[in-house]
C-alpha cells in the first residue's frame, strides 16, 4: 500500500496536476455557484478538456471540479440562499439566516472547514477502506460482476426518492437499451444500426453526457429565467468577518467528526450521494442537540452549517470508492468520471489497483490536495468569487452553450454532432419534464454493456443455466442486497421518519 | 391525463418501438445452442419496459399531478427554444462559416437573444472571446479548424 501511496502522491504533486486540480476548483466552485448548475453538470462540462489529458491528470482535473461545484453550491446557499446543487439545499437552512446577520463570512468559513475535514477524514478512511473492498473483490467472477451491475443499476434508482424509483428503473432501461445500439460485441453483429454507418459504434458517451446535463439543464434554467436574474456584488460588509473563535471551533468539532464518518458510509453506498448524507447529518445533529440549541437550528446555527457540509464532501469522496474498487458510480457525477475513464481505456473495479496503481493512488491523494486547495485559494478568493456571480447571466449563458457545443465538436470534429446534441437534450428535457432523472439513463447505458457481456461469460461458464444466481455465494449476496435496495424505499420511510426528514428529497444527481 | 399517464404511454410506445427493433436484429445459424445471442437482452429489455410503463400508466390513474416544475415564476419556453434553434443553426451552418465566424455569430445573438442591448459590448464580448478561443486552439494546442466552405468559394 505504502509503494502505490507514494508512487500516488509523485503522480498527484506534479506541477501539472497540481495546477489541474487548482483549476479543476476553481472552475468547479464557479460553475458550482451559478443556480441551476450543480456538480453534474460542471463535471460534464469538462470530459472535453479531459480528453486531451493523461488519464491521472483528467480525473484529478474532474475531481478538483467536483469537489469545487459543491463548495461552490454551499457559496451560493450561503449568500443568495440558492442552492447550487441538491446536497448543499441543507446549508441554506443555517447559512443564509447568519448570512442576514452579517455573518456570511463565518458561514462560509465554517462551510470551508467543515468541508475540508469532513472532506479529509473521508480520504483518510479511504485509504484504508478502498484497498481492502479492492482486494475482497479480486476474486469477482463474471457472475458476480453481472450481480454487481444489477446493484449499481437498482441503487442508484432505489434511492431516487418517494414516488420516483419506478421512472428511476424505467430510465435504467433506457439507458440499457440505448447501450445496445451497435456492433453486439460477441457476434459482431449490428444491432439498432437501421443501416446507418455512423450508429455502427453506437452512441457517444460524450455526447448523451453533454447533452442531458450540460445543454438540457442550461437550457432549463433559462426557461426558469435563469438569464433575468441580477446578482448584487457581495460587499464587504455583508461578508462580515471570516474568523472562527476557539470556542466556536470546539463547539462544531465533534459535530464535524461525526458528520464526517456518517458521510462517508452514506457516500460508500451506491447510489445513496451527498444529497442524503447532508440531510440525514443535519437531521440527527438537531437530534443530539440539547434544547437550547436544537432551537438555533434554521435560525442561523453553526452546527446546522457545519453538519451538512462536513457530510456532503465527505460522501463525495466516499462515493469514489464503489467507483474505483467495484467500478459502480455512486453518483451521478462519478457516473461521468466512469465514463470518462472507460473511453480511456482504463476500466475501474477491481484490477485498477493492480493494473493502474498510480491513477487509483493519484486520485485518491488529489482528493485530499483537493481540499487543501479549496481551503487555502477558495477562502481567501470567496469576495471574488462572489463578484463573478455579478456578470450578467445574458453574457454567462450563451458562453456556456457555446463551451457545450465546442466541447463535443472537438472530438469529433462532425458538426452533425452537434444537431444529435441537440435532438438528445430536446428529448432529456422532454423526460424530465414527465419526472424521468437522466442519472439514471446515464448509468445504464455506461453499465448496459458491462451488464450483457458478463451475463453471457456467466451464461456459457454455467451451460445456459440461471442456477450460478443461487450456487455462488458472492453472487448470491449481491442478488440479496440488490432485492434489499429494491424495499429500500419501503425501509426508508420509516427511517426518515423517525429523524423527522422529508424523504422526497433529490439525491441522484449530484 | 396526468404526467405519469403520459410518461407512461410514452415509454410504452418507446420499448414497442425497442421490441420491434429487436426482432430486426440478424442471427446466425449457432444462435439456437447459445443461451443467449445478440437479440437475448433486447427482448428482456422490452418486456421490461412495456410491464414498467404499463404500472406507471396505472398508477399514474391513482395519483393527483404534482404538476411539472418546482419553478413558481414564469416560465421562458420561448427563449428557452429560440437558444436551441440557435444550437441548431450553429450545427448546420459550422461547416459552411467556420469555427471563428460562427461562434462569434452563435455568442452574439444568443446574447442579444437572452436580452442583452449593449449591442457593442456584445460584439466585443463575441469577438474577443472566440478570438481567444481560435487562438488557444489554433496556436496553443495544435488543432486544426477548417475555414468553412463558404470561403473556398471566395
Amino acid at each position: 500500500m505504502l509503494d502505490g501511496l507514494l508512487s500516488g502522491l509523485a503522480t498527484a504533486s506534479t506541477p501539472f496536476n497540481l495546477l489541474m486540480v487548482s483549476l479543476g476548483c476553481f472552475a468547479g466552485t464557479f460553475i458550482g455557484m451559478l443556480p441551476g448548475l450543480g456538480p453534474v453538470s460542471a463535471v460534464a462540462l469538462m470530459i472535453p478538456v479531459t480528453y486531451g489529458l493523461e488519464p491521472s491528470s483528467g480525473l484529478i482535473l474532474m475531481a478538483g471540479v467536483y469537489y469545487g461545484a459543491v463548495f461552490g453550491g454551499s457559496t451560493s446557499s450561503i449568500l443568495l440562499n440558492a442552492p447550487g446543487c441538491a446536497s448543499t439545499v441543507v446549508t441554506t437552512f443555517d447559512g443564509f439566516p447568519m448570512a442576514r446577520r452579517g455573518q456570511a463570512g463565518k458561514a462560509l468559513a465554517l462551510a470551508a472547514y467543515a468541508s475540508f475535514s469532513g472532506g479529509t477524514i473521508a480520504a483518510l478512511v479511504m485509504m484504508v477502506a478502498a484497498p481492502a473492498l479492492a482486494r475482497v473483490s479480486l476474486g469477482f467472477q463474471s457472475a458476480d460482476y453481472f450481480a454487481l451491475m444489477l446493484l449499481g443499476l437498482t441503487s442508484i434508482t432505489a434511492l431516487s426518492g418517494r414516488g420516483k424509483v419506478l421512472p428511476a428503473l424505467m430510465m435504467a432501461v433506457l439507458g440499457v437499451m440505448l447501450s445496445t445500439v451497435g456492433t453486439e460485441s460477441t457476434s459482431g453483429l449490428p444491432r439498432y444500426t437501421f443501416g446507418r454507418m455512423d450508429l455502427v459504434d453506437g452512441f457517444s458517451f460524450l455526447l448523451l453526457a453533454m447533452s442531458t446535463f450540460a445543454l438540457a439543464e442550461v437550457l432549463l434554467s433559462v426557461r426558469d429565467g435563469m438569464h433575468r436574474q441580477e446578482e448584487a456584488p457581495i460587499d464587504d460588509a455583508r461578508l462580515g468577518s471570516m474568523r472562527i473563535s476557539a470556542s466556536e471551533a470546539a463547539q462544531v468539532a465533534p459535530v464535524v467528526a461525526r458528520s464526517s464518518l456518517l458521510g462517508f458510509l452514506i457516500g460508500i453506498l451506491p447510489g445513496a450521494g451527498a444529497t442524503i448524507a447532508s440531510f440525514l447529518a443535519y437531521g440527527a445533529e438537531r437530534k443530539l442537540a440539547k434544547a437550547g440549541d436544537a432551537d438555533e437550528f434554521g435560525k442561523g446555527s453553526l452546527r446546522g452549517v457545519a453538519a451538512p457540509e462536513a457530510a456532503n464532501n465527505a460522501a463525495s469522496t466516499g462515493s469514489f470508492v464503489p467507483l474505483l474498487t467495484l467500478g459502480i458510480p455512486g453518483s451521478g457525477t462519478t457516473a461521468i468520471m466512469l465514463g470518462a475513464l472507460i473511453a480511456y481505456g482504463i476500466q475501474p473495479g477491481p484490477r485498477l489497483l493492480v493494473d493502474n496503481p498510480d491513477i487509483f493512488w493519484s486520485v485518491i491523494i488529489s482528493m485530499y490536495i483537493g481540499n487543501v486547495v479549496l481551503l487555502i485559494m477558495n477562502l481567501p478568493l470567496i469576495p471574488y468569487l462572489s463578484r463573478l456571480l455579478a456578470v450578467p447571466r445574458t453574457f454567462l449563458v450563451p458562453i456556456i452553450v457555446m463551451f457545450c457545443m465546442t466541447g463535443v465538436y472537438l472530438v469529433s470534429f462532425n458538426s452533425v454532432d452537434i444537431l444529435i446534441m441537440s435532438v438528445i437534450a430536446a428529448v432529456a428535457i422532454g423526460l424530465k419534464l414527465l419526472g424521468f432523472p437522466m442519472a439514471p439513463m446515464l448509468l445504464g447505458f455506461i453499465l448496459g454493456g458491462y451488464l450483457e457481456d458478463n451475463l453471457q461469460r456467466a451464461l456459457i461458464i454455467y451451460d445456459g443455466s440461471w442456477r450460478f444466481l443461487w450456487e455462488r455465494p458472492t453472487t448470491l449476496t449481491l442478488v440479496v442486497l440488490t432485492l434489499l435496495v429494491l424495499a429500500w424505499p419501503m425501509i426508508s420511510r420509516v427511517a426518515f421518519g423517525n429523524l423527522g426528514l422529508r424523504r422526497d428529497v433529490p439525491t441522484t444527481t449530484e | 391525463m396526468n404526467r405519469e399517464r403520459i410518461g407512461g404511454l410514452v415509454f410504452l410506445l418507446l420499448s414497442l418501438f425497442y421490441g420491434w427493433g429487436a426482432t430486426r436484429i440478424p442471427s446466425l445459424p449457432i444462435d439456437e445452442l447459445e443461451a443467449m445471442n445478440a437479440r437475448s437482452l433486447p427482448y428482456l429489455l422490452t418486456a421490461l419496459g412495456v410491464a414498467m410503463s404499463v404500472a406507471l400508466f396505472f398508477r399514474g390513474s391513482a395519483v393527483a399531478d404534482e404538476g411539472n416544475s418546482s419553478n413558481s415564476g414564469p416560465a421562458y419556453w420561448p427563449t428557452a427554444l429560440a437558444l436551441l434553434g440557435l444550437v441548431v443553426a450553429y450545427g448546420l451552418l459550422l461547416e459552411w462559416f467556420g469555427f471563428l465566424v460562427c461562434t462569434g455569430l452563435f455568442l452574439f445573438a444568443g446574447f442579444g437573444l437572452l436580452g442583452e442591448r449593449r449591442w457593442l459590448l456584445s460584439a466585443l464580448v463575441a469577438g474577443c472571446l472566440v478570438l481567444a478561443l481560435w487562438a488557444m486552439l489554433v496556436f496553443g494546442l495544435g488543432i486544426y479548424l477548417a475555414p468553412g466552405r463558404m470561403w473556398s468559394f471566395a
